[in-house]
């Protein structure tokens, strides 16, 4: 059953989570670009982490028969770009995602809030409950 | 009805592109210019965007000008596109319509290589822009064009925003101009170098341009 764009990048910003991505962010462009609907944007601490992440959201897409249009970048994996078509994730080395800015070029896209909560692991991305 | 043909990789598009269209739109009085990228050619190569994306940039492109338009007919066929059946295809769909192909010095010189070229000169009129390196004294070497040597003065001294006709040596009703237009030295080879050494490429094209490129990574790999 084909998903919606909107669940396809939720997904993948859960995935990433999944694999310790750091700082992962959904931006809607609906209405602002051709480009595409949602990006999915998210940074590794090394270009193993990088490359680590980019494979696992493209094999759990690969389970549900998602398979992307395009993958650029993974010979060096300073900054792998997965495109789905509507969806494009981008997975940044720290240093890189910093010199590209994305979130700035984009400022205007609204940015869509991913529930951290429902990952299950333990530890890192888990919010600490005070009583 | 008078209509420019401008085609090419746009491989990306940039404002030299874009200013020449305009001051030929204006110094011609042509009704509209249609930008015409090429497609995806049959051996795919490294530094050549998808159709579909260069597609999408020229179209970004001209957007705020109500005079350009793009075309997909060649991004759309499979396969190498060859400029004589573009330009069948053009004339049976904007029949009773002049077109004016848009092209530089190099270009022009370079037609008899191309596919049927005798029957390219006879489809369309041609407007030869004048690129920086190169000179219309370059002409003289053409099989289309019947200048002699005293008529090289009137080549040589046409200022900025000036056009000459020029004799042509085939059987056709078409005619062939020279156009001066304000020599912009940008180069979609030198906007691919600057991407894949994150040099900057602001100012070389439009914004959204240079936006699609960084979003989409495209031309920096290879790193």
């Amino acid at each position: 059953m084909p998903l919606k764009s909107k669940d396809l990048a939720i997904q993948a910003a859960e995935a990433a989570l999944e694999k310790k991505a750091l700082d992962v962010t959904v931006l809607d462009l609906s209405g602002l670009t051709v480009i595409a609907d949602y990006f999915v944007i998210c940074s590794g601490d090394s270009t193993t982490q990088v490359k680590a992440v980019a494979e696992f959201i493209e094999q759990e897409f690969a389970k549900k028969r998602i398979r992307p249009l395009g993958v650029e970048g993974a010979a060096h994996s300073h900054w792998i770009l997965l495109d789905y078509g509507d969806v494009i994730i981008h997975v940044f080395e720290k240093e890189t995602r910093t010199y590209y800015n994305l979130e700035k070029l984009w400022m205007d896209a609204k940015v869509v809030e991913i529930d951290e909560n429902k990952i299950d692991m333990a530890g890192k991305n888990k919010r600490a409950i005070h009583p | 009805m008078k209509i420019g043909l401008f085609g090419g990789t746009f491989n990306p598009i940039h404002f030299g592109h874009l200013r020449s269209a305009e001051e030929i739109r204006s110094m011609f009085a042509l009704e509209k210019i249609f930008f015409i990228p090429s497609g995806n050619p049959p051996l795919k190569r490294k530094d050549l965007a998808e159709a579909k994306d260069r597609y999408n940039m020229v179209r970004m492109a001209v957007r705020g000008n109500p005079y350009f338009k793009v075309l997909d007919i060649e991004c759309v066929r499979p396969g190498k596109s060859y400029t004589v059946n573009t330009l069948e295809q053009l004339l049976k769909k904007y029949a009773g319509v002049d077109f004016y192909f848009m092209l530089g010095i190099d270009a022009f010189l370079d037609i008899p290589n191309w596919r049927e070229p005798e029957k390219i000169m006879s489809l369309t009129n041609f407007i030869v822009l004048s690129r920086p390196g190169n000179t219309f004294k370059d002409l003289l070497g053409s099989p289309y064009l019947d200048i002699k040597k005293s008529g090289l003065d009137g080549l040589t001294s046409i200022n900025r925003g000036g056009r000459e006709s020029c004799r042509t040596a085939l059987p056709s009703s078409r005619k062939v101009f020279l156009a001066k237009v304000t020599p912009i030295d940008i180069s979609s080879t030198d906007i691919r170098k600057h991407v894949k050494k994150r040099v900057s490429i602001k100012y070389m094209l439009p914004e959204d341009v240079e936006s699609y490129i960084i979003s989409k990574s495209l031309y920096m790999q290879g790193n």
